[in-house]
């Protein structure tokens, strides 16, 4: 990585900035992803169609090191999503931290995806795309006032612990922890997160992933426990087949979480999403990629939504 | 020692073998909750120790175009690279030696290490050492 750009870079990022004294020790690094998309929508009997060229999840950051003695780090990133398509609401702000990394661990502070969203590892093979399971699940939290320990991994088991400030006298701080075990193939994760999605809102997620040589299985079950409501289950299942440059994927999700367009919070209402697509991979950090994704409610008491999406395109990882 | 019981040394320490880290791209791995695999597992550029008085040239990656930025050197000290070749079975104890014997020759007064690899090349492995002499008396 040229030190030079890096410093360059930072300073057109932030108006003002004046490279510090001492050696510049990061990396810039990112993805492009955009795609292009036929969209057609149903929403409470209405129908809105459309084409559209979407950045999915683009983004830059900065992150780097500084050793500070035997075996201890002082750790920083920073992350913006940049939208390629269009330039509208560019740089928001994506996860950012400082801290402390070494045998013990590691420990940040910032801005960052909760330890319960990102237990999900994997499972999701239409991340960042429209049949992203978000769009179905309610418990994606990138967290403010975050403090976050992570612990070393010890013959494949691990766990991360966070503490979320909310600021507020009025309010509980909010938690979440995740453990998990990932080995040969294997992946387990349970989580649980309390006062983050709002307060009063517990969830649950347990997730599973394995590998067989190009097989890849996993599936998600997740259980929000709202007060004042009944609790609210979704079920997450997802298969990827690898044949040389191709990977052919498909994955279904069947949610009643209450939260998401496609969901209201009226007892039954529950929702579905079925993705199937196929990526080609170009280079060691370039894919093209095509999808279709369906996704409909049962209309359990809330309006028709129905949404179909077709897309193409291509990702570059820098 | 029996070589199944280096075997089991080697397995119990694997886990936290820098050499056992499954790295991807920065941008996936920035997406984990290992912050540790990320920033130190599988991160291969040059560790500086936090001192703002010593600010040297610094060297592109082995095997890089990429020219030395024009950092500010003190004068008396430049970073430097050694190296020495070692087999799997024969192990890196020659190679250290090596290193060793061509760095008390380079800076008799001492050295700070600043980085250490391992490459191979056409089945031998080669052990480097990226140093700087130490000037201070």
């Amino acid at each position: 990585m040229n030190k030079s750009l890096l410093a360059l870079a930072v300073s057109a990022l932030i108006p003002g900035y004046a490279a510090a004294a001492g050696p510049i020790d990061g990396d810039i690094y990112g993805k492009i992803n955009l795609s292009l998309e036929s969209i057609e929508l149903n929403q409470g009997g209405v129908d809105d169609d459309t084409n559209e060229l979407q950045s999915n999840a683009s983004r830059i950051g900065v992150k780097g090191k500084t050793e500070i003695s035997e075996d201890l780090y002082v750790i920083y990133k920073m992350e913006w999503e940049v939208q390629v398509d269009d330039g509208d609401s560019d740089l928001t702000s994506r996860n950012r931290y400082l801290g402390l990394a070494g045998g013990f661990g590691s420990l940040i502070a910032g801005q960052h995806d909760t330890p319960h969203k990102l237990a999900q590892n994997k499972v999701d093979l239409f991340n960042d795309l429209a049949g992203d399971i978000k769009n179905l699940l309610d418990s994606e939290n990138r967290a403010k006032n975050i403090a976050m320990y992570s612990s070393p991994s010890v013959s494949g088991f691990g766990l991360t612990a966070a503490w979320i400030a909310s600021e507020e006298d009025s309010e509980d701080d909010g938690s979440s922890i995740a453990v998990k075990y990932d080995n040969e193939g294997l992946y387990l994760s349970a989580a649980f997160e309390s006062d983050v999605e709002a307060e009063g809102t517990d969830s649950v997620r347990l997730v599973a992933q394995y590998n067989i040589n190009a097989l890849t299985v996993g599936a998600l079950w997740e259980e929000n426990d709202v007060d004042g409501l009944e609790k609210q289950d979704a079920m997450h299942l997802s298969l990827a087949y690898k044949i040389d440059k191709v990977t052919l994927k498909t994955q279904y999700t069947v949610s009643e979480i209450a939260g998401s367009k496609a969901v209201s919070s009226v007892d039954g209402d529950e929702a579905t999403m079925l993705s199937l697509g196929a990526d080609y991979k170009l280079g060691k950090k370039t894919k093209a990629f095509a999808f279709y994704t369906t996704m409909e409610n049962d209309e359990g008491g809330s309006a028709v939504y129905e949404k179909d999406v077709f897309g193409v395109g291509l990702e570059h990882k820098f | 020692m029996s070589r199944i019981g280096i075997l089991w040394c080697l397995a119990l320490l694997a886990p936290w073998s820098a050499l056992a880290a499954d790295c991807e791209s920065v941008v996936d791995m920035a997406d984990s909750l290992d912050f540790h695999k990320m920033h130190v597992e599988c991160d291969q550029e040059p560790q500086f120790q936090y001192d703002p008085s010593q600010r040297e040239a610094v060297q592109p990656p082995p095997g890089s175009d990429a020219k030395p930025s024009a950092a500010l050197v003190p004068e008396g000290s430049s970073v430097f690279t050694v190296e020495e070749p070692f087999t799997a079975t024969g192990g890196p104890e020659s190679a250290i030696r090596g290193l060793f014997a061509q760095l008390i020759e380079r800076c008799p007064n001492g050295w700070v290490k600043h980085d250490e690899w391992v490459k191979r090349r056409q089945g031998v492995y080669a052990l480097y050492y990226r140093a700087r002499c130490d000037s201070s008396p």
